[in-house]
């Protein structure tokens, strides 16, 4: 069973109606934040990191944090993330002790362009590996 | 080229020329100068006048930062914190110079208020900064509006004679002037009212919206990206919902957000991104990732209308 790190009860998933009509509108649940199974701590994000999920994607980047490693977040079931979430990614990372990072796999390709347009300089602290193209 | 009994370092002065002969004999001089001093130089102008530049510099164009503006600049809103003072801010603590012309004879009936307010705060955006931004107009080509306009953006004009004081000078008439009702939509622009339960659905929707319309992939995401923002700031800062429009033109779809907010700062997405800056990434994000951005302003309201170009 899937920890939630969220900090509240079990979310309802995100189900998708036949593909005109997009997503849902009425589920509460916009992110769900698990832990994958196995020997190392990572979070898996679902959903979509945006006005509706900004406090549950904060609490579970601290929490994370708290853990005092690196931390490992898995997103490509995430479909999206706006420059407050991604700030909050970057500022979470930038406060990790010594030279802990966080470790992105699967990033969707909007952050990739935010990242780029927010931190022209690179955030030294963020590794992407196998993002989404 | 400054009076010395003005206290503020930043000089923006128009230049108003007529033919290359013009142009190079001031913006040649105008860089040397700044190598001579060993202050760092940039040069932001559309295409064929770059070229010319190079040219002119020959080996001096190595020492020289220079980047087409009709790339760089496509939406007015990005030059400032994107070409600006993304030069300047690199090389805080010395004086800087840089050759920046946002208007030329091809920009859109729809750009060209944008630039016009682009020039009016460049006077808010550098007040006090060590730095000479030299702006060139070509008098052939360009309406006598825009020129006026100019001589209202810009403290300084130089022309054959040489530099003068701009009476004319008034940037906050021209940023009061371009704040208007935005163009007519078509009444096939599809409509959605949005609140933030519903902004997942509309991030859905015009993406959906704009790949049938053949945006491609990156310009997709850039796409969801501005929308996105924009409707978090309808939610959050705009009365709690935003009104959505988008359709297509023969070379841009365009989406046009308004909410019952008010836009009260000018310089709004236009500041770098950086420590100081915590909130407000939303508009500096929209400026960058499309490519134009308009916007009125009012009691009523806010409408924010932005541009992707279809065949980038």
């Amino acid at each position: 069973m899937a920890e939630h790190l969220d900090g509240e009860g079990t979310g309802v998933s995100t189900t998708a109606r036949p593909d005109d009509a997009g997503p849902d509108p009425r589920v509460d649940d916009a992110l769900q934040v698990t832990r994958t199974d196995g020997p190392r701590l990572e979070l898996r994000a679902a959903g979509a990191v945006d006005l509706n999920s900004h406090r549950r994607w904060e609490r579970a980047l601290r929490r994370a944090a708290a853990v005092g490693e690196d931390v490992h977040l898995d997103l490509s079931a995430l479909g999206f993330i706006d420059s407050r979430g991604v700030t909050a990614l970057v500022e979470t990372a930038a406060r990790l002790r010594g030279d802990h990072r966080i470790v992105v796999r699967g990033a969707p390709p909007c952050m990739r362009r935010v990242m780029a347009v927010l931190w022209p300089d690179g955030v030294p602290a963020v590794d992407l590996v196998g993002d989404r193209r | 080229m400054t009076d010395t009994a003005d206290p503020d370092p930043f000089e923006h002065p128009a230049l108003r020329y007529s033919g290359l002969d013009q142009y190079l004999a001031v913006t040649v001089p105008f860089i040397h100068g700044g190598l001579a001093r060993a202050e760092p130089v940039a040069v932001a102008v559309p295409g064929p006048n770059l070229a010319a530049l190079r040219s002119a510099l020959g080996a001096d164009a190595d020492r020289v930062q220079l980047t087409d503006m009709t790339e760089a600049g496509a939406n007015p809103g990005r030059i400032i914190p994107g070409v600006l003072r993304a030069f300047a801010d690199e090389h805080r603590g010395t004086r800087v110079r840089i050759v920046g012309e946002p208007v030329w004879p091809g920009r859109s009936d729809a750009a060209y208020p944008a630039c016009a307010q682009h020039e009016a705060l460049i006077n808010r955006a550098f007040a006090g900064r060590e730095a000479a931004i030299l702006c060139p107009y070509d008098v052939d080509t360009l309406d006598e509006r825009v020129l006026a306009d100019a001589a209202a953006t810009h403290p300084v004009l130089i022309g054959p004679d040489g530099p003068r004081r701009s009476d004319a000078f008034d940037p906050d008439r021209v940023l009061a002037r371009y704040n208007r009702p935005l163009e007519d939509r078509p009444r096939t622009a599809i409509e959605r009212g949005v609140d933030a339960a519903s902004v997942d659905n509309a991030r859905w929707f015009v993406t959906a919206y704009g790949r049938k319309a053949g945006l491609e992939a990156t310009r997709l995401i850039d796409l969801e990206i501005a929308v996105t923002e924009l409707l978090t700031n309808s939610v959050e800062h705009g009365g709690g919902a935003g009104l959505l429009r988008v359709w297509t033109d023969a070379e841009h779809l365009l989406c046009e957000i308004s909410d019952a907010g008010r836009l009260t700062d000018p310089l709004a997405g236009r500041r770098p991104p950086g420590p100081e800056q915590e909130r407000g990434r939303g508009l500096l994000l929209v400026n960058h990732v499309t490519d134009l951005v308009r916007t009125h302003t009012g009691p009523r309201g806010t409408t924010t209308r932005i541009y992707l170009r279809l065949n980038a």
